[in-house]
């Protein structure tokens, strides 16, 4: 009798075994909505199953947070990375991936400079800066997406620390394509218009104004002619020549406004009548190199590349003490450059930077999806170079 | 020893605060909040480091875990130490430090004279 209750009891008691056993394993498949049931002992198999039993919900909050957090993740379309303090990737969404073109898990482990996001700096620079600043940000970064297109993107960074307190950077990517393409339009009008009352203001000094003060210097020249008294005829040759002066000078501000060269003729020669100007002889030297076949730019384009050169020259003539300027036109099927360089005395590029000059330059060079990389060394001259996507 | 609540009796001993927990109790929302309650009427209002002598507790249900690591129902405990009667509970125990993370320090131990010795740094 004694032996069957105790083999009741060792059934009882491997029964509420395998019921933990069983438990676990569903735990460790994931499952945590099965709990088990207490005796009314209250033992101490029913304080180990209540703790299993509070393990269970702990494990299915923290599974359901984590699958949460994990959809989200996944289901933004921004490029999100988290990337340790050595600037290895450690996790990526669906997204980036998918983008990017990589299969799943392509990224994990691999250094950020795998991606190639241009006008990023070097990690270690970035993360100088973020351990001050704890977020950062960046407009204007390209990057090669797997479809092979050149996508600008706005790049987010956040310093922060994980559960475990290391700290790690975060960093989302959003396309900014449409944004970039608005702002270009916006851009590409006002310059339009200003080029247009540019345009519209030279024309109408070159064809009254001018045409008024040939008239007048035409009537004090012969008046001139007609007179013997010698006094009054010196003061009318002084007037005439004041006059011609005049003209010249008017003429300079309509070719500035709007050289009519740069229409009738192109881009180069509007360059190489700008340089021919004696205003700049005996200070700068120009050298003017262009490819023996240079393709026929649109008229907006080349207004702008025209601006541009204008806007390094008269900043050399001002600022630079150089002798000599260099201007190298090339192009291919695909893309335009400029080359533009003084033997000046340099400056640091950061301290420019608010200058509304450059800020125009850029402006106009970014409404054609162009690049322009400006290197200046204080004592080493300024190297401008530019670089247009011919479509 | 002083009678606190029918599931806890707490008394203070060195300075320290003893929740003595009774047998085979389960714990949910409404006695945590009794526990909490009759604590801080017992303290009047003075803080203490404390150990729990969780012997008794078979289970206690999510939001009775919140709510006792939360801060108002931590108010007045400078440290806690938490006595349980075997590994497997003092590992359970652990887990649920990490994932209800309270506003002081909370130990576990296996050995009230090694949780007094550690309380005492708080007294």
């Amino acid at each position: 009798m004694a032996a069957k209750i105790c083999l009741n009891k060792k059934c009882v008691m491997d029964k509420r075994l395998n019921q933990i056993s069983s438990i676990l394993s569903d735990y460790s498949r994931g499952s945590f909505d099965k709990q088990l049931s207490l005796s009314s002992k209250l033992d101490t198999i029913d304080g180990i199953s209540g703790s299993i039993n509070m393990l269970g919900e702990e494990l299915k909050e923290a599974t359901i947070s984590r699958d949460y957090f994990n959809n989200i993740f996944n289901a933004v379309t921004d490029i999100v990375m988290v990337i340790n303090t050595a600037g290895i990737i450690e996790q990526t969404n669906a997204s980036a991936e998918m983008q990017l073109g990589h299969p799943a898990g392509f990224l994990k482990g691999k250094p950020l400079s795998v991606i190639k996001l241009k006008e990023l700096p070097h990690f270690r620079r970035l993360l100088t800066c973020l351990k001050r600043t704890k977020t950062a940000q960046y407009d204007h970064c390209r990057l090669k997406m797997g479809n092979g297109a050149i996508v600008p993107l706005r790049v987010n960074l956040v310093y922060f620390h994980d559960e475990q307190l290391r700290y790690r950077v975060l960093l989302t990517a959003t396309d900014i394509s449409f944004r970039v393409k608005t702002e270009n339009l916006v851009i590409r009008a006002i310059i339009e218009s200003q080029e247009k009352e540019r345009a519209r203001l030279a024309k109408d000094l070159h064809d009254s104004i001018i045409q008024q003060m040939a008239g007048i210097k035409f009537q004090v020249s012969t008046t001139a002619f007609g007179i013997k008294k010698i006094s009054q005829k010196q003061v009318l040759l002084r007037a005439n020549n004041a006059i011609g002066e005049l003209i010249a000078e008017m003429r300079n501000i309509c070719f500035n406004l709007m050289p009519r060269s740069l229409e009738e003729f192109g881009l180069v020669k509007a360059v190489q009548e700008f340089c021919g100007h004696s205003f700049f002889a005996g200070r700068l030297k120009f050298e003017i190199r262009q490819p023996a076949e240079f393709p026929a730019l649109p008229v907006a384009l080349s207004i702008d590349l025209y601006r541009v050169i204008q806007e390094f020259v008269n900043n050399t003539v001002r600022h630079s003490n150089a002798k000599r300027v260099i201007i190298a036109f090339s192009a291919n099927r695909n893309s335009l450059s400029l080359l533009l360089q003084d033997n000046g005395k340099g400056f640091l590029p950061r301290e420019a930077r608010g200058g509304m000059g450059l800020k125009n330059v850029q402006s106009r060079i970014r409404s054609h999806e162009g690049k322009l990389e400006l290197v200046s060394t204080p004592g080493k001259g300024t190297r401008c170079k530019i670089n247009i996507p011919l479509n | 020893m002083q009678p606190a609540t029918p599931y806890l009796q707490l008394y203070i001993k060195n300075g320290i605060l003893v929740g003595h927990y009774r047998e085979k109790v389960h714990i949910n929302l409404a006695m945590a909040h009794d526990i909490v309650s009759s604590r801080l009427a017992f303290t009047k209002g003075k803080a203490y480091p404390t150990m729990i002598i969780g012997h008794g507790i078979v289970s206690m249900d999510k939001p009775a875990r919140e709510y006792l690591s939360s801060a108002p129902a931590t108010e007045g405990l400078i440290a806690t130490a938490i006595v349980v009667d075997s590994e497997f509970h003092r590992i359970v125990g652990n887990f649920f430090i990490s994932v209800n993370r309270t506003p002081m320090p909370v130990r576990i131990f296996r050995d009230v004279t090694r949780a007094e010795k550690w309380l005492q740094k708080f007294v």
